[in-house]
């Protein structure tokens, strides 16, 4: 057993703390899970506004371009319908509905799984491509997108699956973050807030509150390294899967509490918009249904359980 | 990166100590020897014949040579197959012996280790639970006539261990909810030495003959079936050689003793075994016709609990590691350990003016704290979630290793989610409530201040 982190692994979160404090953009967006994760867990933290998901889901699937992509998942129909014929002579065309895709606004290139091992790639700004902003509690910029007869640029062969579920081990690493900064909020808050003569923070049920916070946030954070380093360590692939389920599924329930009792130890100024607290709580919220719902990556996990299969990441021996 | 997983070797021993478990406990070896009024299910010859066979193979002794994760796997398995190795005396009095005890003790340890003898921990009182400074059993000094105790323990001064020793002590109070305490040969007791003090300077521990006159175990039937016992000393001699540690520190050993007293894997191994019992029912049973396992519902209750219990698991884990990186010799390792920020877990360091908690990690008693509740109040969650998706059939009780002629007909899982549901009641209870606990959590783990 090892939950050490190398002083690599910490210079690259105090460089992600420089830079998302300095507005400026994350220090990566390829790279092993961990390293991601560690970039992720401070983006939520400084909760602002960043593609960063969206890039690290185009570098899963192998964008590798310095324009920036945006994944439309889940086009209705469930698959688009492809016309390999087209226009005679033409190009293969894409056609179906997309919606709530991050950041599709300012990117160069739509990229749409074709099915769960293949990626057409689609010229955002091109023929049959619209693109329209809807409005949401979070701060990524969600987009419908509606393609009717798109041309397909090129297409590649991409495991789908396995980068959707690397990538929602990252997102949950952005709501531990944010778990984390509201609790620390919290009890910042708690402890120099005087009511009745004394900090609030000596009260038993404040106390408990944050005791809870804390367990939430840990166990939260766990799951998310353990599930970054099960697939940093070359797992089998299904190992992989299921420890990024478990990742989501135990992470947002979690975090979501984190940031709601986080309000309510803030008090009536920690609803006003100047103050943090609701930047978390909508991160949070919003990666809650994104990259696979709670319920999805539970119901994944049930599969295994009552197929007699094991949550392995804990089990088998490890390092010597 | 990051790895929860225990080594190699020690998933080796896991195998191991499955094996052994899978002959001792087999249908055939039990047979006869189920005995529902002791927590274990199991009559006290088997009990004592598995505490020599471990102690032969050096398993007992794990945790007293800083073996972590053998320990941890150890504990886990044997809460796992319900065998009478959970309430060793080394689990229960080995931390305190080894750290306080001195001479004829640590032979008594020994013979603990060797899983020869058997030894309970009595420190309860009717008035005096999660409170200890409310302790009232006596210890006088043979001799002192005035009844004051004091008079012959300490000097002038006060200051133990400067004054010297009586040459024993008359040992008279009632302690209860002693788990086991019908067969243990030894007992760990705390009791006041001075009549006029604070506890935190009056309270000596004290190693007793179980068998030494005017010992008295009363039984007291638990809500589920098995005993507790009252331990009575009724003036009961103890010679100079019956103090543990120092005189009148009985305090500060206490603390250390209890805290030193299980690793949380325990928890986790019963968790399991509950899991599987209600993922196996999952698996078989139906509802109004159809199976259980096409049931949204159950099917979500089973992906909450299994991940739930890995967390715990997880939090368990880590909590041990934290203590094993605090006991290492040399220098403290690095402590951002493994978290990216923050107070969670091993953040690092946010600069100056963060919140009070920044800077550093979840130090390993808050993590142990943690690790108590998430496991105590997880086993109540199975319970329920178990009994709830069993019916009427998770109604239907009977203790591990009932003969199937004592298993209701119609029993979920033999009977045994009923018992689970009774059983998990004590958990949140008893080793530190886990209200202490979440106090320690807030205090230790986010410098929040004691309240008035």
């Amino acid at each position: 057993m090892d939950l050490s982190l190398t002083p690599d692994h910490a210079r690259l979160r105090a460089a992600a703390r420089a830079a998302f404090a300095a507005g400026g953009d994350p220090p990566l967006v390829a790279g092993p899970l961990t390293e991601l994760a560690i970039v992720a867990r401070e983006l939520g933290r400084a909760a602002v506004p960043s593609p960063f998901h969206a890039d690290v889901l185009a570098r899963l699937l192998g964008w590798d371009d310095p324009d920036r992509a945006a994944v439309a998942l889940d086009v209705r129909p469930p698959a688009p319908s492809r016309d390999p014929t087209g226009v005679p002579g033409g190009p293969p065309t894409l056609t179906g509905v997309a919606d709530f895709v991050p950041h599709a606004g300012a990117a160069a290139w739509l990229l749409v799984p074709l099915g769960p091992d293949a990626v057409a790639q689609v010229d955002r700004r091109g023929p049959g491509v619209a693109v329209t902003p809807q409005a949401t509690i979070a701060d990524d910029a969600r987009c419908r997108v509606e393609l009717s007869g798109a041309p397909v640029v090129r297409t590649w062969a991409a495991d789908v699956t396995g980068a959707t579920a690397r990538a929602a081990v990252v997102l949950a690493a952005d709501a531990v973050g944010a778990a984390e900064a509201a609790l620390d909020a919290a009890v910042a808050h708690v402890s120099e807030r005087r009511q009745w003569g004394a900090p609030l923070g000596t009260r038993q049920a404040v106390q408990h509150r944050c005791a809870d916070m804390l367990i939430d946030v840990t166990q939260a954070a766990d799951a998310v390294l353990d599930a970054a380093g099960v697939a940093d360590r070359g797992a089998p692939e299904a190992e992989v899967r299921l420890a990024a389920s478990a990742a989501k599924a135990t992470a947002l329930p979690r975090c979501r509490r984190v940031t709601a009792a986080a309000h309510q130890l803030a008090g009536g100024q920690g609803v006003l918009a100047d103050r943090p607290f609701h930047r978390w709580y909508r991160r949070v919220k919003a990666a809650e249904p994104t990259l696979g719902d709670v319920r999805a990556h539970r119901d994944a996990v049930a599969t295994a359980l009552l197929a007699g299969e094991t949550l392995s990441s804990l089990a088998g021996g490890g390092t010597p | 990166m990051v790895d929860f997983r225990f080594s190699a070797a020690a998933e080796a021993f896991r195998a191991e100590v499955r094996a052994f478990l899978a002959g001792a406990l087999s249908p055939d070896a039990v047979a006869g020897h189920d005995d529902p009024t002791d927590l274990t299910g199991l009559g006290e010859d088997v009990e004592r014949r598995l505490h020599r066979a471990a102690g032969e193979r050096g398993w007992l002794r794990l945790g007293l040579e800083g073996d972590w994760e053998r320990r941890a796997v150890f504990d886990h398995e044997v809460a796992y197959a319900d065998a009478p190795l959970v309430d060793t005396a080394v689990t229960l009095a080995g931390q305190a012996l080894a750290a306080f005890g001195s001479g004829w003790q640590l032979d008594l340890l020994e013979r603990m280790a060797a899983g020869e003898v058997t030894a309970c921990i009595a420190y309860s009182e009717e008035g005096a639970g999660s409170d200890l400074t409310a302790v009232e059993a006596t210890a006088t000094p043979v001799g002192a006539t005035d009844g004051s105790g004091a008079t012959e323990a300490s000097g002038p001064s006060g200051a133990p261990g400067s004054a010297p020793l009586p040459e024993g002590w008359v040992l008279r109070g009632t302690k209860v909810l002693v788990t086991g305490a019908h067969k243990a040969d030894w007992c760990l007791t705390i009791a006041r030495t001075r009549p006029d003090e604070p506890a935190r300077r009056a309270l000596s521990m004290f190693v007793v003959d179980m068998r030494a006159p005017g010992v008295e175990v009363v039984r007291r039937p638990t809500m589920n079936g098995w005993t507790l016992g009252d331990v009575v000393f009724h003036d009961v001699r103890l010679g100079p050689e019956a103090l543990l540690g120092t005189l009148h520190g009985g305090w500060k050993q206490l603390v250390a003793a209890v805290a030193a007293e299980r690793t949380g894997m325990f928890w986790i191994g019963f968790a399991r075994h509950a899991l599987d019992l209600l993922v196996e029912h999952v698996r078989t049973a139906e509802r109004d016709g159809r199976p259980l396992a096409d049931d949204p519902l159950a099917r979500d209750t089973v992906g909450r609990l299994a991940l739930d219990l890995e967390a715990g698991d997880r939090l368990a884990r880590r909590a041990l590691w934290s203590q094993a990186q605090a006991d290492a010799p040399g220098p403290t390792p690095p402590q951002p350990a493994a978290g990216t920020g923050g107070a969670v877990p091993g953040g690092d360091d946010a600069g100056g003016g963060g919140p009070v908690h920044s800077g550093r990690g979840v130090p390993a008693p808050a993590l142990a704290a943690m690790a108590k509740v998430v496991a105590t109040e997880l086993l109540q969650d199975i319970a329920q979630a178990a009994t709830e998706l069993a019916g009427p059939a998770g109604l239907a009780w009977a203790p591990p290793f009932a003969p199937p002629d004592a298993v209701p007909p119609g029993a979920a899982a033999g009977g045994r989610l009923a018992w689970e549901y009774l059983e998990r009641v004590h958990g949140t209870i008893s080793v530190g409530a886990n209200e202490l606990q979440r106090d320690t959590i807030a205090q230790l783990g986010l410098g929040l201040p004691r309240g008035g």
